[in-house]
Formats: C-alpha cells, structure tokens, sequence
C-alpha cells in the first residue's frame, strides 16, 4: 500500500507562496492550511444591524487636519 | 465696588444697569427707542429668553441634533434641519393689536424629511442624512423654496399653503370614489371651497452624483437662477432648472493625493455681485475668485491672508488656523471667518491682513491639548451678522455664545439654558472665570461642559431675534420690547 506523501516545496515554489510577511510554507498543503486560517479570522460575526446605523464617512477635512499636525509632530520627534 | 470691574464690558451688564436707572427716572421719560444696532444712539440691547423647541429629556436621540439654522429673507420663516435628515421650519405668527408688548412668535409651520440614509454600494460606504445646511430663496410667488444638503446630494424643496379644495365633481363622490355614468343626470362645475390649512412640501429638484467629497456649503445667488455647492476639493456651479448637469469652477485636487495639504471648508456668494464668491480653506485663508475672469476659478482674483504671530505659534496653530465659516457681510463690503478660537473681519479691499480680530474663548489656547485629544478642536463653529452689519455673533462651549459690537468694540456672552427659559427672563451675561479666584457668578474653564457647543446660530435679518441651537434644543431671543 502506498501513501501519498506530500514533497517539500522547491526552493522556487517556496518563493511563489510567500505571502506578504515573507512567511515560507513547507509546501502547498501547509500554504492552504495557512490561507485558511486566515479566512476564518475574517468571518464577519453578524449581518450588520439595521437598526443602529454606523456611519463611516470619510472626513478629508479632518484627516488633512490631523495628517499635517502628525507630519508637524513626526519631524519634531525626529529632530 | 468699582475696582472690580473687568476692562472689557458687558453690553448687557450696561444695559441692565442703564434700564434699571431710567426705569427710576422720577420725570418718567421713555428710553429712546430702540433702533437695533443701528447708529451712534443705540441703546446697548437686553437679550431675553423668548422660546424654546425641543425636548428637555437629557437623554437625546442623536437623530435630533440640529445640524443647522437659518432665517428666510423676510424673517417670517425659520428653518432647522436635523442629524435625522428631517427639516422644521417655523413660521413667525401675526402681531396682534391687543398684544402689543408680545413680539410675535415662532410656530411650527412644516416639518419633513428631506434626506434619507443611503448606502454607496461602490465604495462601501454610509451617506449620512444629516442636513448640513438649509439656504432659502428669495420669494417669488406664493410658495416657499428652500436648498437642503447633505453630504452629497442638495433638494430644492417648495413649501406652499392650500387652503381651498375643490368641490362637486361630476365624476367622483365627495370620497373621492368614481361615480356611475348611468347615475348623472346633470353637469355641475366643481367650485373651490376654503378648507382648513394644509402646508405640502414638496421636492422639485434633486442635484445629485456631482460630488465626491462631502459638501460642506450651499449659497444661493444674487441672480436667483444659479447656486453653487462645495465639497472638501471642488465647488460646483448649478443651475436651478438642470439638474443633470453642473459646471466646476473650483477644483483643488491636486493630481498626486498624498500631496494634498489643503481642502476647501467654507463658499458663499456675493450677496449682490453675482459673479464674484469668495471661499475658505484649512489653512487659514480665503480666496475671491470672478467667474468672469475664467471658468475654471483654480487662480483666485484676492488671496487674503493674515501673517502667523510668531509669538503665539504652536502645534495646534495649523488647526486652529482651519476656517470652520465665512459669510459676507449684508453690505457685501465685508467677510467675517470663523477660526477655532477667533472671529476675524477683513474688508474686501485690504488682503493682508484683518480689519477686526475678535476673542471668541482664548481660554482655551492653553487646553488645545487636551481638545485636540476629546476632539473638540476639529469642532465648527458658524458666525453670524446682525442685519445692519454692526453686531456679529458666534458660539461658544457650555451651550455659551458670543456677541460682539464692532462700533463700540463691546462684547457679551450669554447662555442658552433650560434655568433662564422662563418668557421675556432677561439673559444674564456670563463670564469664564482664567485663573485665580473664582467670583461668584463666573464658571472656571475646568468646569465648562464640553459636550454642550454652539455650533449654529442665526440672526434675524432686520430685527433684534436670533436662534440657537444648542445640541436638540432650539432657543429663540428677542431683545427687550420696552
């Protein structure tokens, strides 16, 4: 009886599936375990609730507000 | 007690001593009749509580928060929008003869909800309902027209009375069910008969999907065919009649986002120039621009400015420096900006640097720290002119506003609270106590209540009556009829 064993990755599958992190899997079956693991972590837990409105605008004028005084604070700190 | 007197004095405190000591005339003369802010003999106003709408429960509904405030052309309307989207306008009542000493009040005339939530499925994103500004348009006819704005979208709304209702068809019943042919045997014409007041508003136009960012202003044209609506980068041109079109006329957005530094935070029209508006920026400065030097206004006309004061410069300078209002003053000759801790005139022929530089709470120069973490100093607050351009006025923290007289450099800060609500009360003026001791009747900067800003504010625009929202609350204040 044999059983399929799964090979270690090539040095150049390696390569194709590291992910962002630079994180290097043995070979594919760990690569997808990985993957899917991660895509558990996103799950929403809800459908968003109807009732409570969560409003997510994108307030440029704060946000220019708040980057220049960051920036300002930033090169403060920095010399 | 004289040494105690500040050296910046209360037109209200005067005021009250000033009505005490006539009031005790023993020839009874009259005091001179009130002229409101007009001219050398003016009689320093008293401000008393007139009316308040909303609900006294501490718990709000944040769908309740008025989000703006404005007075028609006449006065004889007021209009409030709401965090909810929805619109209220109140209608001044007639002056009765047998009530002479009662200025007329503000009733309930209209109520209803102009914008809904919406959901941008692009982006992913929540469009809030909120009303950001409700502008009116001169009346024309009968009817009443107003521009409401969300983020993105602006309504025209006409609001009109029917009184009469048609009676006596010849088709239909007076249920309004059709009628069997085979049952009529006579023709009648249907005549009008009076019913009771009904006030419809309803939405003629709706300019939508022309800005990206969220629309901070609204302004309405001296040539009443044409407004204009700004967003964070772009000011749009519309004309009443289209609105699947718009003409760009300002456009800030640099070609490279990461090199934005600056975005637009205020726009308004000349109030008789029709081609001339000026518009207001984060970092301080405003800009004239004539739509008839080109029709893309990026190369303003004026560039107004003040030079920082070095001695007063801090992190926050820059934050505090962001315009959070302009208006033009009614004589067009003006503008008035509202920064975070100043409200500052500048004539429009002098660019360099104001006419008037007005301390709204410089209390808080030393908290911006602290402000900047609770958030309060992103906070915008709008300003306001009195009808004859003498008096002008803006909010404060601890539900408190300001008003300052630009002829007698006087100013006074008031209070808009449920304990001095009872009717024709006379405001008491109020004072932050910096440091040291503590005077009675004076609040210390530690203690003022953050949370109870006064954002919006109105100003009838010939008489002594203004309106002030504070959180869900709408107070109305009149001076004091003698």
């Amino acid at each position: 009886i044999s059983t399929e064993v799964p090979e270690a990755a090539s040095p150049e599958e390696q390569k194709e599936m590291e992910d962002k992190e630079g994180q290097k899997y043995f070979d594919s079956g760990d690569y997808n375990m990985a993957k899917a693991k991660m895509k558990n972590k996103q799950l929403p837990t809800a459908a968003p609730d109807k009732t409570k409105v969560t409003v997510t605008t994108f307030p440029l004028h704060r946000s220019i507000l708040n980057g220049n005084y960051l920036l300002l604070l930033a090169s403060w700190l920095a010399g | 007690m004289v040494g105690w007197r500040s050296q910046s004095r209360d037109l209200q405190q005067d005021a009250i001593l000033a009505d005490r000591a006539s009031s005790q005339d023993p020839l009874g003369s009259p005091l001179p009749k009130m002229i409101p802010g007009i001219g050398a003999f003016t009689q320093d106003t008293l401000w008393c509580f007139s009316q308040v709408k909303g609900t006294m429960e501490t718990g709000t509904t944040e769908a309740d928060i008025i989000s703006t405030v404005e007075f028609n052309h006449t006065g004889e309307l007021l209009a409030t929008g709401d965090k909810g989207g929805r619109v209220v306008i109140f209608q001044r009542e007639q002056e009765s003869k047998n009530q002479v000493h009662r200025r007329g009040e503000y009733n309930v005339y209209s109520t209803f909800q102009s914008h809904e939530p919406e959901f941008d499925y692009l982006k992913s994103l929540e469009i809030e309902e909120k009303i950001n500004k409700i502008r009116w348009l001169p009346q024309q006819n009968a009817a009443y027209f107003l521009l409401s704005t969300n983020d993105k979208t602006v309504k025209l709304w006409k609001v009109s009375e029917r009184d009469k209702r048609p009676e006596g068809y010849n088709l239909k019943d007076e249920e309004g069910r059709l009628r069997d042919p085979a049952t009529i045997t006579t023709l009648r014409v249907p005549v009008l008969r009076p019913m009771d007041l009904m006030v419809e508003a309803t939405p003629r136009r709706v300019f939508a999907n022309a800005h990206t960012y969220h629309i901070n202003s609204i302004s309405v044209n001296s040539d009443y065919e044409t407004y204009m609506s700004a967003d964070d980068l772009r000011i749009n041109l519309w004309n009443f009649e289209i609105t699947n079109q718009s003409f760009n006329i300002v456009d800030i957005k640099p070609a490279n986002m990461e090199e934005l530094t600056e975005v637009i935070t205020a726009a308004e029209f000349h109030p008789h120039h029709c081609n001339t508006f000026v518009y207001s920026s984060s970092k301080g400065t405003i800009r004239l621009c004539d739509m008839r030097a080109s029709a893309l206004c990026d190369r303003h006309t004026k560039f107004f400015e003040e030079p920082e004061d070095p001695s007063n410069r801090s992190f926050f300078s820059e934050i505090i420096s962001s315009i959070s209002d302009v208006k033009f003053s009614h004589s067009g000759r003006y503008i008035m900006t509202r920064d975070y801790l100043t409200v500052k005139v500048w004539d429009l022929n002098m660019e360099n640097r104001p006419i008037e530089t007005y301390q709204v709470h410089d209390y808080l120069r030393s908290k911006l720290c602290s402000l900047y973490e609770n958030d309060c100093i992103f906070d915008k607050f709008e300003c306001v002119w009195n009808g004859s351009d003498s008096v002008i006025m803006t909010g404060s923290y601890n539900n408190f506003f300001r008003m300052f007289d630009r002829n007698t450099k006087r100013d006074v800060t008031l209070e808009a609270s449920r304990e001095n609500s009872k009717p024709r009360a006379i405001l008491k003026p109020r004072k932050v106590c910096v440091g040291g001791k503590r005077r009675k009747d004076e609040i210390s900067v530690d203690s003022l209540d953050f949370s109870k800003k006064i954002l919006h504010t109105a100003w009838h625009p010939s008489e002594n009556i203004i309106a002030v929202a504070a959180t869900n609350n709408l107070y109305i204040f009149q001076d004091k009829v003698n």
